[in-house]
């Protein structure tokens, strides 16, 4: 199978998380992953969108994808909050998500005529997500978890630790590249849809190993 | 014919006190003149009354039985004082000795233990409660406490310094009758001679006094 | 264009730098987070025994003590006529005795009170020599300063002690046990050794011998504390204590 089929075959793995979701959405609700479970949507409906705007409308499809990662930021930092980070410095979490949208409106305004992405944005959330993940992943190691990896917010953090690395990483090959395609930057951009794959399979098993929700509880 | 000794009782303990207090009452040879419950009210009465003798508790509120008896013994040197004392008091014993207490009970001692200890005191001696540990043998005896009135210990034979040591061990007289080859009633006759010598009128007079004249050491009976 | 190029490399360099600086410096303070916390709960549980074991040992001195000393003495008054029934009383009485000797017993395993009046030398020295003549060790204790510690660790200080013997006496089968106590820069020193039979630290953790040992450590920990055990099988024990009691 040639290649685009595959990256084709590839993309669809983002409806698995979806899938998984709407079986346990009851799970979901009382679990607290709602904003995590309206990433997946987003991220399902992203899907069914960005080919559309590419090969139908023939337009560049920068808006969409700032757009999109925006709501990627805002929905990930939610499903923070949730689960209770930064619970007692609220001013930092506030403060922090403000100077991120504030970057994404000012890169938007200052870059609009550009048909190129421009890193700014995209790498200062991946970096937070990154450093929230690794924070609540600590603090699940330190603390008394049992089976840990079995946790699905566990999983759900390492999952974004590998993405968004990877992500930064796939911002340096495509800044790089700008100036002239080598052989390095090429296999980041492509591996990215193999990372992205993973990702979502990840969170699809993240999904079902949610458990369900307990009488009694003192989260 | 004797008078009768007038005594004065305080313990913090009311019910302890009250038996007392019923069962001196019965007695003939004591009169009782007074009851209190704590150190202060025991100075009143002892100001009072003036008693002959006093049997007082260690461990009392506002006033404790040692402060009293300082107290009582600067004022009345001529008042025999007991101390009364639960367990798991035998330094405070030895202070109160020291104190100027010419004897002392333990409070599970019997009616006639009790009486016992009066009547000793009462002629001048020093009552040792037949209950003493080894352990609080061997504090009255490194202590300051001046625990008998002959200056100058008798001399014992070496058989009677065996039985002394047996004793001190808390044989029977049968059992040591078995262990020297001698019949029950020989080693009673001993140990009536041994009392005698030592002035004292049980096995913790003979253990004091064993201790204190080194005729055995202390890491033979503990 | 090349510097372009560098530039972003560095900057991302520097980014993946930080979130590697940032992993281990936020599980570190998460650990350290954890262990006070963990010794927080581990110092309440202490204090909560010892608490309720003064409580008791107080509730049988003065609750228990006089009452059956007034009995005994009830029992003394009562005047019979048989030589029967005198037998009976004085039958009782002794086993009255024998109560009271009891609850000694029992309140001072609980609680010492020398330790309260005495001090911690005068209350060790104390329980050496009641454990001396119930067996055969021959234990021996130096103290090379004396030194003076505060009131609320002195007890755990003793426990320590007693477990240490305890362990001696039951499982190394030593002949002699040296307790040696020193100071030494605001640190109370305490060294004991033992020729007992030793053991094996990795085999031991559970079982009596291993409770008891965790015991030890808790307590030292508590007291901010170090504890050193040494102890090979057949070479003896020796445990290493030191204390900070500015």
């Amino acid at each position: 199978m040639n290649s685009s089929n595959l990256l084709f075959l590839l993309s669809t793995t983002v409806y698995f998380p979806v899938l998984a979701g709407l079986l346990r959405l009851h799970r979901i609700k009382k679990g607290g992953y709602q904003p995590f479970f309206f990433l997946m949507l987003l991220a399902g409906f992203f899907e069914l969108v960005n080919p559309f705007v590419l090969l139908v409308l023939r337009m560049h499809n920068i808006v969409i994808v700032t757009v999109y990662m925006l709501f990627e930021w805002l929905l990930i930092a939610w499903q923070f909050r949730e689960w209770g980070f930064l619970h007692h410095r609220k001013k930092l979490y506030s403060g922090l998500v403000i100077f991120t949208c504030a970057v994404w409106l000012v890169e938007r305004v200052v870059f609009w005529k550009l048909d190129y992405f421009m890193p700014y944005f995209q790498v200062l959330y991946c970096f937070l997500i990154v450093i929230f993940s690794v924070n609540t992943i600590n603090f699940m190691i330190t603390h008394d978890y049992r089976r840990l990896f079995r946790n699905p917010t566990f999983q759900i953090c390492i999952a974004f630790i590998i993405y968004f690395v990877y992500t930064i990483l796939f911002n340096w090959a495509y800044q790089t590249s700008l100036n002239g395609k080598t052989d390095t930057t090429t296999f980041i951009i492509m591996l990215h849809s193999y990372v992205n794959a993973l990702t979502n399979i990840t969170f699809a098993i993240a999904l079902l190993c949610i458990p369900p929700p307990q009488k009694f509880t003192l989260q | 014919m004797k008078n009768r000794i007038s005594l004065v009782i305080a313990d913090d303990h009311e019910i302890f006190r009250d038996g007392l207090a019923l069962m001196l009452s019965k007695q003939e040879a004591v009169t009782l003149a007074g009851q209190a419950g704590d150190g202060e009210e025991l100075l009143r009465l002892v100001d009072t009354m003036r008693p002959d003798m006093v049997l007082t508790d260690i461990k009392m509120p506002r006033l404790d039985g040692i402060g009293a008896a300082k107290l009582i013994l600067k004022r009345y040197p001529d008042t025999k004082i007991i101390a009364l004392s639960m367990f798991e008091e035998e330094d405070l014993i030895v202070e109160m000795l020291e104190a100027g207490a010419k004897g002392y009970l333990l409070k599970n001692a019997d009616k006639r233990e009790i009486l016992e200890a009066i009547l000793t005191v009462n002629e001048g001696n020093i009552f040792y409660c037949k209950h003493t540990t080894a352990h609080l043998a061997s504090l009255i005896v490194k202590s300051k406490f001046d625990s008998h009135k002959k200056a100058v210990g008798p001399l014992f034979t070496d058989r009677e310094r065996e039985i002394i040591k047996l004793i001190c061990r808390q044989h029977t007289a049968q059992e040591i009758g078995n262990l020297l080859f001698l019949s029950k009633r020989t080693v009673e006759g001993y140990r009536t001679r041994i009392l005698e010598k030592m002035d004292v009128k049980n096995t913790a007079g003979v253990v004091i006094f064993a201790l204190k004249h080194s005729i055995i050491k202390e890491e033979e009976i503990l | 264009m090349e510097a372009k190029v560098l530039n972003i490399t560095l900057f991302v360099s520097l980014i993946l730098g930080i979130i590697i600086v940032y992993f281990f410096v936020s599980i570190i303070r998460y650990h350290r987070r954890y262990v006070k916390l963990q010794r927080e709960k581990i110092f309440a549980e202490i204090t909560i025994r010892e608490n309720e074991r003064k409580r008791i040992a107080g509730d049988l001195h003065d609750s228990l003590g006089p009452l059956l000393s007034a009995v005994k003495l009830n029992i003394s008054s009562v005047e019979v006529e048989s030589a029967a029934d005198r037998e009976v009383l004085e039958k009782t009485g002794r086993y009255l005795d024998e109560i009271i000797g009891s609850m000694r017993r029992i309140s001072h395993d609980l609680l010492p009170s020398t330790l309260e009046r005495k001090g911690l030398l005068e209350a060790i020295r104390e329980f050496l020599l009641q454990v001396k003549n119930k067996q055969s060790v021959n234990i021996q204790l130096y103290v090379v300063k004396e030194i003076a510690v505060p009131k609320e660790k002195e007890i755990h200080i003793f426990r320590m002690i007693q477990e240490i013997v305890h362990n001696t006496i039951k499982h190394a089968h030593a002949h002699n046990l040296q307790i040696g106590f020193s100071e030494e820069g605001g640190h109370l020193l305490c060294l004991t050794k033992d020729d007992g039979q030793g053991f094996d630290k990795e085999k031991v953790l559970s079982g009596s011998l291993g409770l008891g040992l965790r015991s030890l450590e808790s307590r030292c920990e508590i007291l901010n504390g170090v504890l050193t055990l040494d102890s090979t099988p057949g070479g003896g024990t020796n445990y290493f204590i030191k204390i900070p009691v500015n």
